[in-house]
């Protein structure tokens, strides 16, 4: 059920009646079964998928800790032989999220082996976790203990809270529909035409990155809306990542939740395994340091090949990861240069050109992985670069050319204003540290009326556009 | 007081919403493409709401049917009520459209390509987004299709069922925003005003270019007759029976370049009309054309419709048969 469809309003509305007429006991339980019937609209396997892969964990984690580590690799194996089982013969059912709770619950049970939480005793609680409905298209990733607490406590209704979560949910229907949308349309006509210019395929290359954050980001501030409008709140997934100056920090501010996820069940388990452990101790002093960071790269490096491959088999995600992986590692062994760089010409680095430089020059190495996830295959890559390469014309983009691509003038236009809209609302959330949405709630009346018009409207007219599905929600 | 400044404000800021939305069900002819005039004339003349006095011999059929009828040519009292893209499913319903509220035509001209005996067309995109059907007739297509196992046929780039109805009905933004974001390209008041003028000028008459290069025929691989179309056309034809009015199911003429490679669909379409003829053979007013009939490509605007030279040649062709039969 995609956030946008006039079937999902319907069902949202009639929970989130029934959500705050009923006893705050019982509110969760109302959400375990909308989150069901919202699964039962894309297919029974699908929640069966759901509820066995819960099952298997739930049962897994009440043992984890007797039975040590045996259950939780069986486990593990189970629920990767389950994912094999889904995507071969449901294919629907890797489309929807599918990686997103499996994460939370691989996440969930290592926190219990790991004895941060206790396992939970009711398997619908369980359940309500993974399957928590705004969060499984797209996520973000939940972490049990924030989330599962939400569900234990009842929620009022508060005006507030529900107008700030509407107009989340509005600035990422803004996104996806103004933004994403068009950016798609654009992309899926270049895709669709051999004959199409270098020069609008490299236009084509330059809004991949747009596309994807607009939608996913989009997708994100709708599911947390949603969220916030039921009095539950998820988990950031982006903070203006493309404000960022490195690489490092970029992951830190792009699909967050996914990253630290990363970071704790896949950086950290690494490096502090026994062989990692034993093989860095076995050094002597002086080598020891080079040693921990040669163990860093290698997790970094087995970190982002999964990252990769998380997105999909096929070379492009392989090469993806590589080359996140590569320029991680470059970054985090050049660190202590740039550190001192940074120290020796304070005054060159304060400087807001020199910032922007940065900005830019992350943005450009967070470039590719977007390209191969807006391209459908690396061949297609390939091809689209020998384009730019042997057949450029200029002329195509400025002689009307440009308007033949699924897109046309005033298709442009409204993109166009569309991009300025998020570039304001980005830097105004850059610089003043909170979300536009809350600010803009903050705004007296007629500000405030006028900002919602100009969002409504867009979207209005966005409503000329084909509504596609999610990118993320494919992973 | 609290409950009703919530309501204002909820109101404030919803009226971009409210105005677009009342635009859209108020001014269709100001943001529709110019096929819209077209049926809505079609439309407005079938219930009455035009100056235009009832007609003898009226044309009911698809684009071809349109563009190959000439009523200046044929009779004072002729309209062709033909329309691009529709099967014999909006013939029925103009038919009887036109009994309840013009009044019972002498005669009838009905004519369906075969593209449009294999395939629903416009029913989405055409009766339903006009609002050439209404809401009774929408669902008895549905229902029959969904009878006769058809429904798949029926539903086209995700549009089905009620629910989409709905959004149809009550002239949801989700369905009608790109025709007004296209609006803003060009002036379709205008437009549609000049079309619509147009029609009631040549009483429905109306030629086609299409941008394709090949006929309709030429591109089906074969012929497949829906049954909830057949179901249609011969429920037109019952419609006529039960009203007395002489009908002629007749066959516009093919093009020449393309008329042999066309074989393999017009000798079975002639096929399915020689059975409906000896279906019929009982009924004195009925009249069904077998046969298939080309024409030099001087006569045609495409590789599918008659230009207004080809419409001549052609309504004279069938002038002293049809006129014929009304002296009788």
């Amino acid at each position: 059920m995609n956030f946008l469809s006039l079937l999902f309003f319907a069902f949202f509305i009639v929970l989130f009646i029934l959500y705050y007429v009923l006893p705050e006991k019982a509110q969760w339980i109302l959400l375990l079964a909308g989150s069901l019937v919202f699964y039962l609209a894309l297919s029974i396997p699908a929640v069966l998928a759901l509820a066995l892969e819960s099952l298997i964990v739930f049962v897994a984690a009440k043992k984890v800790r007797e039975k040590k580590g045996l259950v939780l690799v069986l486990s593990l194996i189970l629920i990767v032989l389950i994912i094999a089982l889904k995507a071969v013969p449901v294919k629907l059912i890797s489309t929807l999220g599918m990686s997103y709770y499996t994460l939370m619950l691989i996440g969930y049970l290592v926190d219990v082996y790991n004895e941060t939480i206790e396992p939970e005793k009711n398997y619908a609680r369980l359940l309500l976790f993974a399957g928590f409905f705004p969060a499984i298209s797209q996520g973000p990733i939940n972490r049990y203990e924030a989330l599962a607490s939400q569900f234990r406590t009842g929620h009022k209704f508060e005006l507030q809270t529900i107008k700030k979560g509407l107009i989340r949910f509005g600035w990422g229907a803004f996104k996806k529909m103004v933004i994403a949308n068009r950016a798609a349309a654009f992309m899926a006509a270049v895709g669709a035409n051999e004959k199409a210019a270098g020069s609008i395929v490299l236009l084509c290359l330059i809004l991949m990155p747009l596309n994807l954050y607009a939608d996913f980001s989009g997708c994100v501030d709708m599911a947390l809306g949603i969220g916030q409008m039921l009095g539950i709140d998820l988990p950031e997934n982006f903070r203006q990542p493309y404000f960022s100056r490195s690489i490092p920090e970029f992951w830190r501010r792009w699909h967050i939740t996914l990253s630290s996820w990363m970071k704790d069940y896949i950086y950290y388990p690494v490096m502090m395994s026994k062989p990692v452990k034993k093989f860095i101790k076995a050094a002597g002093k002086e080598k020891k340091k080079s040693r921990t960071k040669l163990a860093s790269c290698a997790a970094l490096m087995i970190l982002w090949i999964f990252m990769g491959l998380w997105h999909g088999t096929g070379w492009k995600f392989l090469f993806m990861g590589i080359y996140c992986g590569i320029v991680f590692i470059l970054t985090y062994l050049l660190e202590p240069v740039s550190k001192k760089f940074d120290e020796s010409h304070e005054k060159l680095t304060s400087n807001p050109i020199w910032k922007f430089w940065q900005q830019l020059r992350t943005a450009f190495l967070a470039w590719f992985p977007t390209i191969m996830i807006g391209v459908a295959s690396f061949t297609q890559f390939i091809n689209y670069l020998g384009k730019i390469f042997t057949d450029f014309r200029i002329k195509k983009v400025f002689d009307g050319g440009l308007f033949k691509f699924g897109l046309d003038e005033i298709q442009w236009i409204l993109l166009i204003l569309g991009f300025l809209a998020l570039l304001v609302g980005s830097v105004i959330e850059y610089n003043f540290r909170e979300k536009i949405t809350d600010l803009v709630a903050k705004q007296k009346l007629p500000i405030r009326i006028l900002i919602y018009w100009f969002v409504i409207l867009m979207i209005m007219l966005s409503l000329s556009v084909a509504n596609t599905e999610f990118v993320y929600a494919q992973f | 007081m609290k409950v009703l400044k919530v309501i204002g404000k909820v109101i404030l800021i919803l009226l971009p919403v409210i105005a677009l939305w009342v635009f859209l069900a108020a001014f269709p002819m100001n943001y529709m493409d110019g096929e819209y005039s077209l049926y809505n004339q079609t439309k407005d003349y079938i219930y009455g709401e035009t100056d235009l006095k009832p007609s003898d011999i009226i044309v009911l059929g698809d684009s071809k049917a349109k563009s190959g009828v000439l009523p200046s040519e044929l009779s004072d009292g002729c309209y062709n009520l033909a329309q691009g893209g529709s099967t014999s499913v909006e013939a029925y319903y103009t038919l009887k459209n036109y009994i309840e509220h013009m009044g019972v035509p002498k005669t009838v001209i009905l004519s369906e390509s075969a593209y449009h005996f294999s395939s629903f067309d416009g029913f989405w995109s055409r009766d339903i987004y006009f609002g050439f059907l209404n809401k009774e007739e929408a669902i008895e297509v549905i229902n029959q299709a969904k009878k006769l196992g058809e429904e798949a046929f029926l539903n086209s780039n995700g549009e089905k069922g009620k629910l989409t109805l709905l959004e149809y009905r009550i002239k949801s933004p989700t369905k009608y925003m790109s025709a007004l974001v296209n609006a803003l390209k060009e002036d379709r008041l205008t437009i549609n005003r000049s079309s619509y003028e147009d029609m009631v000028n040549r009483k429905g008459f109306k030629t086609f270019v299409s941008w394709w290069p090949t006929s309709g025929e030429y591109d089906m691989e074969s012929l497949t007759i829906l049954q909830t179309l057949d179901y249609y056309y011969r429920k037109t034809i019952d419609l006529c029976i039960e009203n007395g009015i002489e009908v002629y199911s007749l066959n516009m003429p093919l093009i020449a370049t393309t008329y042999d490679d066309c074989k393999k669909i017009w000798q079975p379409f002639s096929e399915y009309f020689v059975q409906l003829k000896k279906d019929y053979a009982g009924f004195a007013n009925v009249h069904i054309d077998t046969e298939f009939a080309s024409y030099d490509e001087k006569y045609f605007d495409d590789a599918d419709h008659l230009n207004e030279a080809g419409a001549i040649v052609y309504t004279d062709s069938i002038k002293e048969m049809i006129l014929g039969e009304v002296e009788q």
